[in-house]
């Protein structure tokens, strides 16, 4: 569906759904609605298959209602006016007793925002997506023969939404476009394989590699196949934008989703306004970011979007909210309240989570190592916001002796350790920056997409 | 809606075969909280039909077939037509060698469906739960969710095959925090996806949750090295996943799969292996009378006393690979060991009961945790130990594997309790 159809579609409902949330008011100190529709195309091509999919559109509304304590919400798969209508009378039907006064629906707000393009995803024939992933996946196949497959992937997911309350009638469109290229090599016995990423949200022109990326990818997976394993240690590590990132994810994102507060499951509730890093880490989710993978106009609860500061110079200034823990916690609101799909219940979450650089040169953060590692693929990470541990998995990493990087592969290589112990063991942040596309879930489900990132750093890591 | 889409389908010279698939679902949810009224209370319905085509055509001077997934969302049917539409032209844009779809077949019965009220039972779990942890000394229940979900399946091909199904799910996460007498805190957490409400055992996990967050209060970073290491629980599915990975007909074409139909599945010392995939285990999460494609679900030995006996290949991939038809890989189930549980910790080793995320790599089978909960078993009794992370790759440690006499159900995984692995590595103190 285009912007187009979408506001087509949608135009009725603009016009009916502050009446149903004026109606619902009448009953609850707070009502809402959010009609979405996601879309998206998944296409592959490798040695061997090509699949193209069309994703599963995730089109349906929700009605929101607080009443003080809960958050009662009806979802359904329809965008039908009768049929809106009669939920939203169940709903008003289910309110108990007399309403208390009205909560705070944020400022006036109303028109709709598209996301930024060069080559819009929809404009874009079929038949080109389908060719850049051949002629990329026939590019990554001929750079050596030890490669027994290679595959490209591309997909483009739009998401559109409406969103309605007392005060605002916003409307949002973003497209995000990620593209993968993989190889697996074979010595014949085991199998390896290494991959590159790009993405964002925008277009299709995100959807590109350089000849050099497609070498390193091939290169990278040839040369895991005589990888080795980290002998367990605290050893002095340098870690690339990707591995850091997760860090900044899993150490100070997910513990600062103030849900974590209500539900007493937060050690970082006990640290607001100390020191918990380094005072050369600082650390902000940012989900009005131009381009990155996680970035929206608004959130599912149609706040604007705008960065939250959660660490500055080692110190957590603020954690992240949505629409129930605000109100439940009487916490500043932030632009994370996301929603997987309209099937599920928005939950204080990430955007884009990163480091701020510093002013370290790269090459600096290696001198001085005399026995350590460099963290170059990330792979994963899980959060413990109650303990503070953390889980960071890298994908692969080379050996650094006397400041030099060696050939010496390691692959799946375990970060573990206390949250603070990791953050204040940071004694360099250099001056680069980037940002990479990725997945998260909360807890073991609830995916939404995001990016994270940051430059590199220097810390003293537990490796395993 | 279904058989509106099957007739559009029909009306299409352009689309050699296709399949379609009706889904309708109703979910309670609710969202709870310790001593607060519920965070959250949901409910939501969906209905809409997936739909797959198959375009033939020649392409660099071969015969080929392309296929392309669209969905006809509820509310959508007069669309139809325009949808299609664009699943042809993608099909047709997609070269892969021919392959076909099942045909007709008779489908056994499977139990998949607790005829519950879904309200009543989410209401029930939630009472069940608060009442549990009141009997828990120093525990305090920081959030729980519970998802009821009924699913009604329509299924329809254009080889005459049909079908339908109804699935109930019970998905239960509970966090638990336990508070020492200085104050100190530690959480557990555990997630659940169940058929049927007899087997959501709510009272079970409490107790184990507990238990393992008091004992985490003094738990202690172990120390590294290399240890015999035992694993339980929720881990277990998660070993065997690298094994559906290179049982799979995808592995065989991609040219990386390690096995190899009628030989040994890898150098074993240890207990022998047998693995099914059983898409007929009653209320198993992966269960169901027929697949995606609508082929009859199987019972499978994927590995037999070490030696692998399946490929399993979906229709497109047995097409491909001349290899038997038999579905993707459905519930891991697994005999039961010779040694009682309680052996495989008699001697020295850690017995690892809870990680932050234990994913195994399905392609190399490499592993790396964090440890969130375990014992350490040094022959004078065992201490809690927390931290740090365990090594390893499934394929090596699996080799040398002792399984335990005592079974369990996981949902998706039917078979021993525990197992032993040796000479793992472990990063801690």
């Amino acid at each position: 569906m285009s912007q187009t159809e979408f506001e087509a579609a949608t135009a009725g409902l603009r016009d009916l759904l502050p009446s149903l949330i004026a109606d619902l008011e009448q009953a609850y100190p707070y009502a809402a609605a959010v009609v979405t529709d996601t879309a998206g195309l998944e296409v592959s091509v490798d040695t061997r298959k090509q699949t193209v999919n069309f994703r599963q559109p995730m089109r349906g509304t929700v009605f929101t209602v607080f009443d003080g304590r809960t958050v009662h919400e009806l979802a359904t798969s329809s965008w039908d006016p009768g049929e809106l209508t009669r939920l939203a009378a169940r709903l008003k039907g289910r309110a108990l007793g007399l309403r208390p006064p009205l909560i705070e629906a944020g400022q006036p707000e109303s028109g709709h925002h598209v996301g930024a393009a060069l080559r819009p995803a929809e404009s874009v024939p079929l038949d080109e997506k389908v060719a850049f992933c051949a002629s990329t996946r026939a590019a990554l196949a001929a750079l050596d023969q030890r490669i027994v497959n290679a595959m490209v992937a591309y997909t483009e997911g739009t998401e559109r939404k409406l969103f309605v309350n007392r005060s605002k009638v916003v409307s949002d469109e973003v497209t995000r476009v990620s593209a993968r290229s993989i190889a697996f090599a074979s010595d014949g016995g085991q199998a390896r394989y290494y991959m590159t990423r790009a993405g964002g949200t925008g277009g299709f022109e995100l959807a590109a590699f350089t000849p050099e990326e497609l070498e390193r990818v091939v290169k990278v997976a040839v040369d895991l196949l005589g990888a080795g394993k980290v002998d367990p240690g605290t050893y002095p590590v340098v870690v690339h934008p990707e591995v850091g990132g997760i860090i900044a994810h899993e150490a100070f994102g997910h513990g600062v989703e103030l849900d974590m507060f209500l539900k007493g499951r937060a050690r970082a509730q006990e640290y607001l306004g100390r020191q918990v890093a380094a005072d050369l880490v600082s650390l902000v989710d940012d989900p009005s970011l131009p381009g990155a993978y996680g970035s929206y106009a608004f959130d599912d609860e149609g706040q604007r979007s705008a960065p939250t500061p959660i660490l500055t110079r080692g110190v957590f200034l603020e954690g992240l909210s949505d629409f129930a823990t605000s109100a439940a916690l009487r916490a500043k609101r932030t632009a994370n309240g996301r929603r997987q799909d309209f099937r599920r219940k928005a939950y204080p979450r990430m955007s884009n989570t990163f480091f701020v650089p510093g002013q370290t040169p790269v090459g600096a953060l290696f001198e001085g190592i005399k026995d350590g590692f460099y963290l170059e693929s990330g792979l994963s990470g899980m959060e413990d916001p109650k303990d503070w541990g953390i889980q960071v998995i890298a994908y692969h990493g080379r050996r650094i002796r006397n400041g030099k990087l060696t050939g010496d592969y390691i692959t799946n290589v375990g970060i573990t350790g206390f949250v603070p112990d990791l953050l204040m063991s940071i004694d360099a942040v250099a001056n680069d920056f980037g940002l990479h596309p990725g997945g998260c879930g909360k807890g073991h489900k609830e995916f939404v997409p995001v990016s994270t990132g940051g430059p590199h750093l220097r810390m003293k890591a537990r490796l395993g | 809606m279904l058989s509106a889409v099957v007739q559009a389908l029909r009306g299409r010279q352009d689309i050699a075969d296709w399949q379609a698939r009706r889904t309708v679902s109703h979910e309670r949810q609710v969202y709870a909280l310790g001593a607060r009224a519920p965070e959250a209370a949901r409910e939501v319905d969906a209905e809409y039909v997936q739909v797959e085509v198959h375009h033939d055509h020649p392409a660099e001077g071969r015969a080929c077939r392309g296929s392309a997934r669209v969905t006809v969302p509820a509310g959508q049917l007069p669309a139809t037509d325009a949808i299609l539409d664009r699943a042809v032209f993608a099909a047709s844009l997609v070269n892969n060698p021919p392959y076909g779809l099942p045909g007709p077949s008779p489908y056994p019965a499977v139990d998949t469906d607790d005829p519950v009220d879904l309200a009543a039972a989410v209401e029930e779990l939630d009472v069940r739960l608060r009442r549990s942890v009141q009997g828990q000394r120093d525990i305090r229940l920081a959030s729980a969710e519970f998802f009821a979900q009924r699913t009604q399946e329509e299924f329809a091909n254009s080889r005459g095959t049909a079908g339908s199904a109804t699935f109930s799910r019970f998905l239960t996460e509970i966090i638990l925090v336990a508070r020492d007498a200085g104050g100190a805190e530690r959480e557990t957490s555990g997630l659940w996806s169940r058929r049927r409400v007899a087997d959501v055992a709510v009272e079970e996990w409490v107790e184990e949750l507990s238990s393992r967050a008091r004992d985490g209060l003094r738990a202690v970073l172990p120390d590294s090295g290399r240890y015999t290491v035992v694993l339980s629980g929720q881990t277990l599915p998660q070993l065997f996943e690298p094994f559906a990975f290179h049982a799979s007909g995808r592995a065989v074409q991609m040219q990386i799969s390690r096995f190899k139909v009628g030989q040994p599945w890898g150098e074993v010392s240890g207990d022998p292996l047998t693995l099914y995939s059983n898409g007929l285990l009653p209320f198993g999460d992966r269960s169901g009378a027929f697949d995606e494609e609508g082929m009859p679900s199987h019972c499978l030995p994927v590995v037999e006393n070490n030696i692998v006996r399946h490929q399993l290949c979906t229709r497109q991939y047995a097409d491909w690979l001349n290899l038997p038809a038999t579905g993707p890989f459905a519930n891991y189930q697994l005999p039961a060991g010779k040694v009682p549980f309680a052996e495989l910790t008699a001697e020295p080793c850690l017995h690892l009961v809870d990680f932050s995320a234990f994913d195994a790599d399905p392609i190399t089978g490499d592993f790396v945790s964090e440890i969130r909960s375990g014992y350490v078993y040094d022959g004078c009794g065992r201490r809690p130990i927390r931290g740090g992370s365990v090594q390893g790759n499934v394929f090596d440690c699996l080799a040398a594997a002792t399984y335990s006499a005592e079974l369990c159900f996981l949902g998706n995984y039917q078979g021993p309790y525990g197992v032993r692995l040796s000479q793992l590595s472990v990063s801690g103190a």
